[in-house]
C-alpha cells in the first residue's frame, strides 16, 4: 500500500454490481439473495438498457475521482423494454472502456439461440433464473461468490 | 402431348380403329421377283383384276378441329395446375406465418407468462421466510400450497414450450443403435429405482435413422410411463423389436395402422395397470390424464403427447395393445430411412 496516497475510504466500500432488470419482483428476489449472501456487494439498478449505458458512461468519466462507482460486475436481463439485452451486451463489449467488466446474463430464456448469441457477443456467463426461490438463491450465491470472491478481476 | 415441361405428365389421345377396304390396281406389297441369276425383276401385271385389301389397325387422320380441341384441353389443365400451385403457395405463406406465431407464442410462454408466476412464487416464499413465525400452521400450509401450485404451473408451461419446440426444431437424423440407446435409458432408471423392484429386459434391437435426442426422449418417456403406472412389487419392462415376419403379418392383419413397408416396429411392454381400450387415443392428447393428479406420482400428462409428436415427426405410427390390469404394450413403427419424411 502506498502510504503517500492513502486509498479514499470509499474504496473500502463493498464492490458495486450493476443490475439491469426491469421487473421489480425479480429485482427484489435478486436483492434479497445478495443481502443473504456472505459476500457483500452494493447494487445499482437500472430498468432499461439505455439507462445502464448512460450510467456506465458517466461512471467511467468520473472514474479518476470516484472509482467506487464503476461496477466490477454487470448482471443483465435479456427481456428488457426498448433496447434488447443482447444489444446492451453488444454495446458494452464493443466499447473498449467497458468491455473488461464481466457481464453475466440473467434470464428466463432457455432458448439455444439466445444462449449462443450472448456468448458470441462476449457474455462472461449465462444463468437461467430458476423459478423455485431456494434454487434461485442458491445459484445466485454461487454466482456472487464466484465473481466477487473466487475470481480475480481486472 | 406434354402438359408440363418439368414433369413427365402427358395426355395420350386414342381414337377407334376404322377398317376399310381399299381397291388397288395390284398388290402393292407383292415382292419383287428374283431370278436364277440374282437379278431383280418387277413382274408385269398378268391380269386386269382389281386387287382388294382390308386395311386394319389404322384410324382416320386427326382433323384440325381435333388438334385445336386437344390444345384447348391442355391449356385448361395447365390453368387448373397453375391455380392449384397458387393456392399451395398461399397456404405456404399462411403456414409460415403461423409458424412465426408459434415462435412468438413460445417466447411469450417462456418469458411473459413465467415472470408473474415467479413473482407469485417468490413472494409466497418471502412471506414464509419473513412472517413464518407470526403465521399459524394453517397459514404456513396455505402458503406452501401456493408455492406448490406455482411449481406445477411452471412445469405445465415448460412442457408446452418443449412440445412446441419439438415440432419446429430441425431433426438431426443420424443412424442410432437402439441397443446402446435403450441400455443408456435403462441404466438411468436403474440408478433412480431400487434394484429389486425393477427388471428391464432389452431384446435385440435394430439400428434406425432419427434424431438421437428425440428418440432417446421417446424411449425414456415410454419406460418412465411403464414404471409409473405400475402397481406390481416387481415392475417388468421389455423393450424389443418385431421380426420382419411378425411386422409383415401385422401390416396384413391391421391395414388401418397404415405402416409403411420396411418399417421397424419397436415395442415397450410392461406388467403395469393397463389402459382401457376406450382410452387408447386419449392418452396421446395434450395434457390428458387418466388418473387424478396425485395418483401414480403426479406429473403434467405431457409424456405421451411428446412421444406421439416425436413419432409423428419421424414419419412413424404409435399404437397400444393392453388389457386392463394386465399390462400395456406400446408399439412404435419407424420407417426405413428412404421413407423417413420430416
Amino acid at each position: 500500500m502506498n502510504s503517500f496516497a492513502p486509498y479514499p475510504p470509499s474504496f473500502l466500500q463493498p464492490p458495486l454490481v450493476l443490475v439491469i432488470e426491469d421487473s421489480n419482483e425479480d429485482f427484489e428476489a435478486l436483492d434479497r439473495s445478495f443481502r443473504q449472501s456472505s459476500v457483500k456487494a452494493r447494487l445499482h439498478r437500472t430498468q432499461t438498457g439505455k439507462q445502464a449505458l448512460d450510467y456506465l458512461e458517466q461512471s467511467i468519466l468520473a472514474k479518476p475521482t470516484h472509482p467506487e462507482n464503476v461496477p466490477v460486475l454487470i448482471l443483465l436481463d435479456l427481456n428488457l423494454p426498448g433496447m434488447r439485452g443482447q444489444a446492451v451486451l453488444q454495446s458494452i463489449k464493443k466499447n473498449p472502456l467497458l468491455s473488461y467488466i464481466p457481464t453475466v446474463i440473467l434470464t428466463t430464456s432457455l432458448n439455444l439461440k439466445d444462449i449462443h448469441e450472448c456468448y458470441r457477443l462476449g457474455a462472461n456467463s449465462y444463468l437461467v433464473k430458476k423459478m423455485e426461490w431456494q434454487s434461485f438463491r442458491q445459484s445466485m450465491h454461487i454466482m456472487i461468490e464466484y465473481w466477487l470472491d473466487t475470481a480475480t478481476l481486472p | 402431348m406434354a402438359i408440363a415441361s418439368t414433369q413427365n405428365f402427358y395426355i395420350l389421345w386414342f381414337r377407334p380403329e376404322v377398317s376399310q377396304t381399299v381397291t388397288w390396281g395390284g398388290n402393292p406389297n407383292k415382292p419383287e421377283m428374283v431370278d436364277d441369276h440374282g437379278l431383280v425383276h418387277l413382274s408385269p401385271r398378268k391380269s386386269f383384276a382389281a386387287w382388294k385389301e382390308n386395311v386394319r389397325h389404322t384410324s382416320l387422320p386427326w382433323k384440325l378441329c381435333e388438334y385445336e380441341a386437344a390444345l384447348e384441353l391442355r391449356n385448361a389443365i395447365i390453368h387448373v395446375t397453375l391455380r392449384h400451385a397458387a393456392e399451395l403457395s398461399k397456404l405456404n405463406v399462411e403456414l409460415e406465418r403461423s409458424n412465426i406465431d408459434l415462435d412468438s407464442f413460445a417466447y411469450v410462454a417462456s418469458h411473459d407468462l413465467k415472470e408473474p408466476l415467479r413473482g407469485i412464487h417468490n413472494y409466497s416464499s418471502f412471506l414464509i421466510e419473513d412472517y413464518g413465525e407470526i403465521l399459524d400452521a394453517e397459514g404456513v400450509s396455505k402458503l406452501q400450497t401456493l408455492t406448490r401450485l406455482t411449481r406445477r404451473m411452471e412445469l405445465l408451461i415448460d412442457s408446452l414450450l418443449h412440445y412446441s419446440q419439438l415440432g419446429r426444431s430441425e431433426l438431426a437424423n443420424i443412424p442410432i443403435d437402439l441397443n446402446i440407446l435403450a441400455q443408456e435409458v435403462s441404466d438411468l432408471f436403474k440408478i433412480t429405482t431400487t434394484a429389486d423392484s425393477l427388471d428391464i429386459t432389452i431384446n435385440l434391437l435394430p439400428t434406425i435413422v432419427g434424431d438421437r435426442s428425440q428418440i432417446s426422449e421417446l424411449i425414456t418417456n415410454l419406460v418412465s410411463n411403464a414404471i409409473k403406472y405400475n402397481d406390481n412389487p416387481l415392475k417388468t419392462i421389455e423393450i424389443g423389436c418385431l421380426d420382419s415376419d411378425a411386422a409383415q403379418c401385422l401390416q396384413r392383419e391391421q391395414p388401418q395402422l397404415d405402416i409403411l413397408s420396411g418399417s421397424q416396429i419397436i415395442y415397450v411392454r410392461d406388467n403395469g395397470i393397463g389402459i382401457d381400450r376406450s382410452h387408447f387415443d386419449d392418452v396421446f392428447q395434450i395434457f390428458k390424464r387418466l388418473h387424478t393428479r396425485d395418483e401414480y406420482g403426479g406429473g403434467t400428462g405431457a409424456g405421451l403427447m411428446i412421444v406421439k409428436k416425436i413419432v409423428d415427426r419421424h414419419g412413424g405410427k404409435i399404437w397400444i395393445e393392453s388389457t386392463l390390469g394386465h399390462g400395456t404394450t406400446f408399439y412404435v413403427s419407424v420407417p426405413a430411412p428412404e421413407n423417413n419424411i420430416n
